[in-house]
């Protein structure tokens, strides 16, 4: 069946999907372990994306701004990045990287951050010449892309800056891309039963923390310097996300020989099976009953409801590329229709995307529009013109109100997920995660039937 | 000394002048914190931005006006649901964000025709609105694109609508407050004025500084319905734009929050003559002052005191029966500025508490004046608190309870303290004899919270 | 008396905005006008009442006076003569703190 893959027909952005660049640098460092980034430029840059981590995970992340004012405007900023740099060094003796994220201001300015890098490094090796402390530039201006590729070119950064020859280490590097720790969690399971030793990077598993007793459970990240260092000697790099994430691993192939795999995303049971599959080919490890197991469990609930409840339902899907890529993949797995796929960023890749490209197949008895550049009032325009009927619509809070104002059953997914309790910690990636969505999306129909009264009987003897 | 240095502060002593503790015997004329100054570049401060200032806090806040970001599309991401301002409207102003989305090229060669292509959208798009306010920000301001012109345009290409800009940056000023400013400002000099309502009470008033939040505008709103005297414009809670454009025609502008809008008071007076009365909306004493001073300001003493004497006898009792429980109980409130100097007496009076430590993100010297008139002996005040400052602080004055954003809660709560959201509240609203109930409530929920005190529990030791 | 006047500015400071508005014009005025019409109110005298600003001077004092009565019961006690003269002396100093030795740089900035 047809498959339309178009841009947004508007210039203006009206509800977007996406935040800009350095939202996704920051995202990805506060996942380092020892590190607080400086965000080099105006306040807000820094203080709004705390708080939109905040809402999405209920916890503080520590994040720096360079405090951009006006004579940096005319004068140019690179001083306050400096000072900025050596404020943390100073006030933080046990941090071990500064990445100095720039923004839209500091991009247009054009402060050369290289320099920086140097004062810095000269006052480091003056004031403390025992302490491992790094700092380099990540260059993510707003005007371009948005959070998708910040992160991508954060971690890219992060890799060329870190990465280190050394001996062969023997594990996989997985690259995760914008991921929750309900998924970290999820793949280290994978891995742990595959005996697969596995470099996660990032691992922002600790970001779901506790409330202790010695008032010690402050959300961090895990990923060290040395993590990062080692990826160059791994025997094979997967990205899970090729667009958060797929460009480090291609670099490590690339400089380091370290073959990469950025294409199988392990959301829905084929592409989990897809991932495991490579794992095992990659490592030579063998896969273990469990994983069967754990498989079947999830066929088994995905079979209770397929073809009850699932079958022909239309979708609409929003947020990270990979992230609606799997879903619509593993929907069409489950029987639903994803007839509306929206790519929140002008990514030009998105149209000669081979998975994308795949739909036209696979898409077997529905039509389906994939918008890119799209912002949320590209949905919201076809329901309320009613040229599009939808049953349900996965994606990030942000949309909320089209679930409420056109009393479409919504499931949140991806980035943030504010408005409902507890989303991050459960996994969307790899068998659990099959089953959570499938059992999620069940869950949000079933309830949608009973508060509209539309057959809620149906649900008595099931 | 009681211009305090904390340890933590010890390698940036110039925060030396930004922290005061009380003492005896003390006048604001020998110490006073410096306020609305440069930020230190990375110290973890708590401040946003200018473009913060005059969107998310004011203009965002009005019901009817389209919102055009002209920028990258992160600021219209992160001041979308970020806020609690409902409305009568339906919630327009929460639904949805609009944005010019600059892109790389427009940096380069200028961005006023996408911006114009985008607001001819926008007007298309949502065709019962017919106002709109445009933002400037840190990128359109670097390549100093003409907004006045672009407006000019459009007004007379469509004929019915009306159009205010705003120059905020985000690196204009050193906060939020250069954005409340500067809106401030322009809005009288360019709108008041331009409108006219039609009268419908021989007391007409201004409610200016109280921006609805969980619906304070419209309680105040009904305190006003039920003396009889008409409302010409809150600004901006629960507005719409050519209210605020009809500012001129009250008899009287009382003023809650001074910080982000006693410009506009100052100015109603200089330009028109209306007296501006500040008062007090928060605090179940200070209502009563404040309903009284309406009252003998109109002449309509006698009523005032009837209104007053009804809630007093509603409301007082469940007031004291909070009033039992949180009386010795501590606080720490860091929010912006006002809420400082709002809040100290009324909690001592009302509730016998203690406010103990007082932090504000973009307060001037005018609210430290203030704050330190009215607030207790031996509490401390900041000016622009910082994360490691927050700790030390908490050490030294072991509050019960902080009134906080949600992020910095979620800090606390790791030391086994809790919140309440000091800027869109938990369960509000908090304005008004009913609000300050429901302050109370809220309190009294989270300082007897079992939560708190388990956390502490270890449960291995005997 | 002089701790009467003490009494008067502490419970002003505690309670009142009009001593702090945003410059030295307004907040000198403020202080001089609310005050002189405290004084005048309780001696029975008249208050301008002509324009919306003398309405809230009005409406201030009023209601502060009011507030001091109720707060402190030797209020009753005093003459009008005393009251006129712990509003002067409250009006030195708040004027002293507020307008001419305040710290506050911005008070003197000539535009709003």
């Amino acid at each position: 069946m047809p498959v339309e893959i178009k841009d947004k027909d508007r210039a203006g952005n009206v509800n977007p999907i996406f935040n800009c660049q350095p939202c996704g640098a920051q995202y990805a460092v506060i996942g380092l372990k020892d590190c607080i980034g400086l965000v080099h430029g105006g306040q807000g840059c820094c203080t709004f994306v705390r708080l939109m981590f905040a809402q999405h995970f209920k916890e503080n992340f520590d994040l720096a701004s360079s405090s951009l004012h006006e004579d940096a405007a005319v004068f140019g900023a690179m001083n306050k990045a400096r000072e900025g740099c050596e404020v943390l060094a100073r006030r933080y003796p046990d941090i071990r990287l500064i990445p100095m994220i720039t923004t839209c201001s500091t991009e247009t300015i054009g402060d050369d951050m290289d320099s920086v890098k140097v004062q810095v490094d000269e006052y480091l090796a003056e004031n403390f010449p025992d302490r491992d402390l790094r700092v380099f530039p990540i260059h993510t201006p707003s005007y371009a892309g948005s959070q998708v590729k910040g992160y991508d070119t954060a971690i890219l950064t992060l890799v060329q800056q870190l990465a280190k020859r050394g001996e062969a280490n023997g594990k996989i590097n997985v690259f995760t891309g914008w991921i929750n720790p309900g998924d970290v969690q999820e793949l280290k399971y994978i891995l742990a039963e595959m005996k697969v030793d596995a470099n996660i990077l990032i691992d922002t598993i600790s970001f779901d923390s506790p409330m202790l007793p010695d008032k010690s459970g402050f959300a961090r990240g895990n990923t060290t310097v040395e993590d990062i260092e080692e990826s160059a000697n791994a025997l094979g790099s997967i990205a899970l996300y090729k667009y958060e994430g797929g460009n480090a691993a291609k670099y490590l192939e690339r400089l380091y020989k370290v073959p990469a795999e950025t294409d199988i995303i392990p959301i829905g049971i084929e592409n989990t099976d897809k991932f495991i599959k490579k794992v095992s080919q990659m490592t030579g490890k063998e896969i273990p009953y469990s994983l069967v197991e754990q498989r079947g469990k999830a066929l088994d609930a995905i079979a209770d409801l397929g073809h009850m409840f699932l079958a022909d339902k239309k979708v609409a899907i929003y947020g990270d590329p990979d992230l609606v890529i799997g879903l619509a993949d593993f929907c069409i797995e489950c029987g639903m229709q994803p007839v509306l796929l929206l790519f929140g960023d002008d990514l030009k890749a998105y149209k000669k995307d081979p998975r994308i490209l795949a739909y036209e197949e696979k898409a077997a008895n529905f039509d389906m529009e994939v918008i890119c550049n799209a912002d949320l009032w590209d949905l919201e325009s076809r329901l309320k013109d009613e040229s599009l009927k939808l049953d349900l619509i996965l994606g990030h809070s942000k949309g909320r109100y089209i679930s409420i104002d056109y009393g479409i059953p919504m499931v949140r997914v991806g980035f943030p997920t504010f408005d409902r309790a507890g989303v991050y910690k459960h996994p969307v990636i790899g068998y659990k995660g099959a089953e959570y969505l499938a059992e999620e999306i069940a869950n949000a129909i079933f309830t949608d039937m009973e508060y509209k009264k539309d057959k809620e009987w149906k649900l008595n003897v099931w | 000394m009681p211009m305090t240095l904390l340890e933590c502060d010890e390698t940036i002593p110039e925060r030396k002048r930004h922290i005061y503790i009380k003492a005896e015997g003390e006048e604001t004329t020998e110490f006073l914190p410096a306020s609305n100054i440069n930020t230190i570049p990375g110290s973890l401060s708590e401040r946003g931005c200018s473009y913060c200032g005059a969107k998310l806090v004011i203009g965002g806040v009005l019901k009817d006006t389209i919102q055009m970001v002209h920028g990258p599309i992160g600021c219209a991401y992160n001041t979308w649901h970020t806020k609690r301002y409902p409305s009568d409207n339906d919630n327009f102003q929460l639904k949805y964000a609009w944005s010019s989305d600059m892109k790389e090229s427009n940096v380069v060669f200028g961005g006023e025709g996408k911006l114009k292509k985008s607001i001819m959208e926008a007007f298309r798009e949502f065709p019962e609105s017919k106002r709109m306010f445009i933002y400037t920000t840190c990128a359109t301001a670097l390549i100093g694109d003409d907004l006045k012109g672009v407006v000019k345009t459009v007004e007379a290409e469509l004929g019915d609508v009306d159009i205010f800009c705003v120059e905020c940056p985000g690196f204009a000023g050193v906060s939020q407050s250069k954005g409340h400013h500067v809106l401030n400002i322009e809005w009288v000099n360019q709108k008041v004025g331009t409108y006219e309502q039609e009268i419908t009470s021989p007391y007409t008033i201004n409610i200016i500084g109280d921006y609805n939040i969980q619906g304070d505008s419209q309680l105040l709103s009904s305190y006003m319905e039920e003396l009889g005297i008409q409302v010409i414009a809150h600004f901006t809670g629960n507005a719409t734009y050519d209210e605020c454009r009809s500012m001129h025609q009250a008899k009287l502008s009382v003023t809650n929050c001074a910080r982000s809008a006693g410009y506009i008071a100052n100015e109603l007076y200089r330009q028109y003559g209306i007296p501006r009365m500040d008062v007090d909306t928060w605090g179940f004493d200070y209502c009563k002052e404040s309903m009284l001073k309406i009252g003998a300001f109109f002449g309509i003493d006698a009523k005032a005191q009837a209104f007053v004497d009804k809630k007093i006898a509603e409301l007082k009792p469940q007031l004291d029966w909070y009033k039992k429980r949180l009386k010795g109980k501590k606080v720490a409130i860091w929010t912006g500025g006002p809420r400082l100097w709002h809040w100290t007496k009324a909690l001592e009076d009302d509730l016998g508490m203690e406010v103990v430590a007082m932090s504000s993100k973009f307060g001037h010297q005018e609210d430290f004046e203030k704050v330190i008139a009215r607030g207790r002996k031996g509490a401390v005040y900041i000016d622009d608190g910082n994360e490691l400052e927050f700790f030390e602080v908490i050490d030294m004055v072991k509050p019960d309870l902080i009134f906080t954003g949600p992020r910095v809660g979620d800090l606390v709560k790791k030391l086994n303290i809790p919140y309440i959201n000091g800027h869109g509240y938990h369960n509000g609203p908090y304005m008004g004899f009913e609000g300050a109930v429901n302050m109370a409530r809220d309190m009294y929920n989270a300082i007897y919270s079992h939560t708190y005190k388990l956390s502490q529990i270890d449960i291995r030791e005997a | 008396m002089e701790e009467k006047v003490q009494f008067v500015y502490n419970f002003i400071q505690e309670r009142c905005l009009w001593q702090f508005f945003s410059r030295n014009w307004d907040r000198e005025r403020n202080i001089k006008c609310i005050l002189q019409n405290v004084a005048s109110l309780y001696s029975g005298e008249d208050v301008p009442k002509e324009t919306n600003l003398d309405k809230c001077y009005y409406a201030d004092a009023k209601i502060l006076l009011q507030q001091l009565q109720e707060q402190y019961s030797w209020f009753a006690e005093l003459t009008a003569k005393d009251v006129k003269q712990i509003c002067d002396t409250v009006t030195e100093k708040l004027i002293c703190i507020a307008v001419t030795n305040s710290l506050n740089a911005e008070r003197t900035l000539e535009y709003y």
